[in-house]
């Protein structure tokens, strides 16, 4: 057999082995063939084809692998189990760009679906070898890294803790000055979250100075990029004073609440909840977001948001109006009362509702005007209606009553307050008539108002029937009538008074 | 005398007189004792009495004295107190309506002032509906640059698929595809412009860009104008050229020769020739110089006996080599670049390219995808 002829069935068995890897990684892309080649056993297949001398083999196998093991969790543990790590970090220092795209493909696959797996991962030295990527030349290599990175960190404060004692901020950091938009966004997302668990890690990548770069960029017209910075210095702002004050020295304000009224949903939701979590530390801090407008850029974004998007902005305006009353009055001059109740009315969310009800009672806490402008919002009887209703849930009826509490211990509007009289449970009623006590002793048209209305007619219905302290209250509005007209409105009068003709004895 | 003899005379009427008297006295004496000791008694006691009296007097003088002193002092006590009170009311009346209004003031001022209130909720009010304004019109310059993207990416694609789909256009007899009689009075149309209009302004524009169009002379190096040519290397004529084009063409030339045989011989390959003796090059029995110590090879006239001498403080590196170039700065990275793709000085990427290639060619009828290249990352998850 000469020379030539030899070579030929290398030749034939190299182009065979391309196109296994080529097809193998093309049907990876579809869901109903992983099961086929996972039950072909294309884990092992693959594997010996990542040491393969053609470089563009190696690739499109890791490419295949990393497809698959992005697939499910099984096929991630297969890849573990596999023991294909270590060779994918081996050559990750070793091999071309695109090889090691492709492996920080793979392990970012496997990393992104459970804490076990992504520790698997470190565990194999990866994040030493993905450190150096990061440093690459080729911006899309950073973007695999930095993606790998990413899912690791996310899992548990543990796993971030590792990649940060790898020393990747500083270079997340340096990934964010660089001008390619996709590797702003996925810099930007790896560190929020590796920020997202503690507040050590979250110092660490303030530390690393990220926020200075993170905020130029809220203005940036690429709506992704947004969401990722909106959403990493949020996570950065949750954990202390300290951090937040750090973002809002960054001068997010007021650029942040431009993105309140993005085109994109997910930065409207992402810039909502950064400004929750910056608000809910101080009230220095609310009241700076109140005085960049926020209040009504906060107000507009709950009556506008669909759904689970609502929550930050609802939560938001709760913790602004909770700090003091001159805040809690900037947020019902900001129309604020009005969304909330819509959010309390109409949404099919039992939590959404729970912080609105919440909200709302941080609004109307502070003094009378605030207790009046939520009565007159008609937000009593809704809140009672949460509080009573079988379908709501334990949480909403705790936050319910705690809210209507609040705003009724304050309530001076008594028309607003009869309503409440009748529907409610006694708990509420005690909390009713107490003001009613407090209120009636001192308003002449009050009382009289209160006996037109059937209030007083009720009271008496009710004093059969209740005891202790409700009873107490109305003895005390009893107090404020005359007798007659007490006993006039008694049910049992017209007895008492029949009673009278037998016992008289007319003079003839 | 006379009283005595008067006295005699009537002796006896004295004697019982004296005797009556005796037997009255003795009649009387208790009744008289009794007087006696009652008048003692009586004056006895009214002498105590008297004493008594006037120490009972002087005693009531006294307590009158003292309780009417111990009255006074408690009576100014009170009085004082009394005073001291009243005072102390007025005062504390004035002291209320002090604090009162001092601690309207202080609150006012640090803790509730109502008007500055006012303002501050007016002012955020006022802010809130200028920051509504702004966010509203960013949010419309917003959709709108975002829908003039979409617009200006969607007519270029068409410009693009219109320029190169060579439909046939209509004739003055034959009506194209998009031009049929049945549709004449509404032909179909993109953009609110007839379809066929379309096609003949991009073809005109692809006639432009792509194929041949009409070059502007420029004046070359002598005056003379000339085509302007387009250098496709920016590397020097050296650096672009062929390694071995020197190589090449001689062996050409020897091919050519030997097509060109004429040798009365016929050419026969293979077949061992002998050597010719050596006899030395022509530098034999010439003492060895290096390059640079030898005079002769250096370049123009030396000043100086010392200019002969090689004086390298920096060591000789060459500029190229790596994916540098010859003729630009190294160290910039668009030359990097350059040299990158085009192989720089030595064309080491290109040889390269040139030998996967020609290994591919052989190896697949298909070309062989990168790996890397058709990895594609999906959009950041939220």
């Amino acid at each position: 057999m000469s020379g030539v002829s030899v070579l030929q069935h290398f030749e034939a068995y190299q182009k065979s082995r391309v196109s296994f890897v080529q097809a193998v990684a093309e049907a990876a892309t579809r869901p109903q063939n992983i099961e086929v080649m996972q039950n072909a056993g294309v884990m092992q297949l693959l594997r010996p084809l990542l040491l393969d001398n053609v470089p563009s083999i190696q690739q499109s196998a890791a490419l295949a692998l990393g497809r698959l093991a992005n697939y499910s969790d099984d096929l991630a543990e297969a890849v573990v189990g596999n023991e294909i790590l270590p060779q994918l970090v081996y050559s990750l220092s070793e091999q071309n760009r695109f090889y090691k795209k492709a492996a920080a493909f793979v392990l970012r696959a496997v990393a992104k679906h459970s804490p076990d797996l992504a520790q698997a991962v470190v565990d194999s030295g990866a994040l030493d070898a993905l450190v150096p990527c990061l440093e690459e030349f080729d911006p899309t290599v950073k973007e695999s890294a930095a993606w790998a990175i990413g899912y690791i960190a996310q899992h548990t404060a543990e796993l971030a803790q590792s990649v940060v004692d790898a020393g990747t901020v500083p270079l997340l950091v340096l990934c964010i000055q660089e001008p390619e938009i996709t590797l702003k966004r996925i810099a930007a997302s790896a560190m929020s979250d590796v920020c997202k668990h503690s507040p050590e890690l979250a110092q660490a990548v303030v530390d690393a100075g990220a926020v200075a770069y993170l905020a130029p960029l809220i203005v940036h017209p690429d709506a992704k990029l947004k969401r990722q910075v909106c959403a990493c210095l949020a996570q950065i702002a949750k954990h202390s004073v300290d951090l937040a004050e750090v973002v809002v020295e960054a001068e997010i304000f007021p650029n942040i609440l431009n993105c309140l009224k993005d085109n994109d949903a997910f930065v409207r939701k992402n810039a909502a909840t950064c400004i929750r979590e910056v608000a809910k530390h101080t009230p220095e801090l609310a009241k700076l977001i109140v005085n960049a407008g926020g209040a009504t850029a906060l107000v507009d974004y709950v009556s506008n948001a669909i759904g689970n998007a609502k929550l930050p902005g609802i939560m938001a305006v709760g913790y602004i109006a909770a700090f003091s009353e001159t805040l809690a009055l900037a947020v019902i001059v900001s129309k604020g009362v009005m969304p909330l109740r819509e959010a309390l009315v109409a949404e099919p969310e039992d939590h959404i509702k729970a912080a609105a009800a919440w909200s709302l009672g941080q609004i109307g806490r502070h003094t009378p005007d605030h207790a009046r402008a939520l009565a007159e919002g008609d937000v009593l009887r809704h809140l009672l209606a949460c509080m009573v209703h079988e379908a709501s849930s334990d949480d909403l009826k705790t936050k319910s009553k705690r809210a209507l509490k609040a705003i009724l211990a304050k309530c001076t509007h008594l028309q607003a307050l009869q309503p409440l009289l009748r529907d409610s449970p006694v708990k509420v009623q005690k909390y009713v008539l107490k003001q009613f006590a407090q209120l009636l002793p001192h308003d002449v048209e009050a009382r009289r108002a209160f006996v037109q209305n059937g209030g007083l007619q009720f009271l008496q219905e009710l004093n059969e029937s209740v005891g202790g302290k409700l009873k107490e209250h109305i003895e005390m509005i009893n107090s404020c009538y005359p007798t007659e007209i007490v006993e006039y409105y008694s049910p049992n009068y017209s007895k008492a008074l029949l009673e009278k003709i037998d016992e008289f004895q007319p003079q003839v | 005398m006379s009283d005595f003899a008067s006295l005699y005379l009537f002796r006896s009427s004295t004697l019982a007189l004296y005797d009556a008297l005796l037997a009255d006295a003795e009649e009387n004496a208790p009744a008289e004792l009794a007087s006696c000791v009652a008048i003692s008694r009586l004056f006895r006691g009214q002498f105590v009495r008297a004493g008594l009296a006037v120490k009972r007097a002087a005693a009531t003088n006294i307590q009158r004295v003292f309780r009417g002193s111990i009255a006074r002092f408690h009576t100014t006590g009170l009085r004082t107190a009394k005073s001291t009170a009243e005072d102390v009311a007025i005062f504390h009346y004035h002291v209320m309506i002090i604090q009162r209004t001092f601690r309207g003031f202080y609150s006012r001022r640090y803790y509730h002032d109502y008007e500055a209130r006012k303002a501050y909720i007016l002012s955020v009010v006022e802010k809130g509906e200028v920051l509504r304004e702004t966010l509203r019109k960013n949010l419309e310059l917003q959709i709108e640059e975002e829908r003039k993207r979409q617009l200006e990416s969607e007519r270029e694609e068409f410009t693009k698929v219109t320029a190169n789909l060579h439909h046939l256009l209509s004739t003055k007899t034959q009506p194209g595809i998009y031009n049929s009689p049945y549709t004449a009075d509404n032909p179909p149309t993109a953009m609110g412009i007839p379809v066929e209009e379309h096609l003949r302004v991009g073809v005109k524009d692809l006639l432009k860009t792509r194929l041949s169009q009409k070059v502007k002379l420029v004046p070359d190096l002598n005056g003379t104008r000339r085509i302007p040519v387009k250098p496709v290397n920016k590397a020097s004529l050296q650096a672009t050229s062929k390694f071995d084009a020197v190589q090449e063409a001689e062996r050409m030339e020897r091919k050519l020769g030997r097509s060109q045989w004429a040798s009365s011989r016929n050419f026969l390959g293979g077949g061992a020739t002998a050597d010719p003796e050596y006899l030395g090059g022509i530098s034999k029995g010439t003492p060895f110089l290096d390059m640079y110590k030898n005079p002769l090879y250096q370049r123009g006239e030396p000043g100086a006996a010392e200019k002969l001498k090689r004086e390298g403080k920096k060591p000789f590196t060459t500029t190229v080599g790596g994916n540098k170039s010859s003729v630009l700065p190294n160290g910039i990275f668009d030359v990097i670049r350059e040299a990158q793709l085009e192989g720089g000085v030595t064309n080491r990427a290109m040889v390269r390219e040139i030998r996967t290639k020609q290994f591919m060619s052989k190896t697949s009828p298909t070309t062989l995808t990168d790996g890397g290249d058709s990895l594609i990352i999906p959009e950041t998850s939220d």
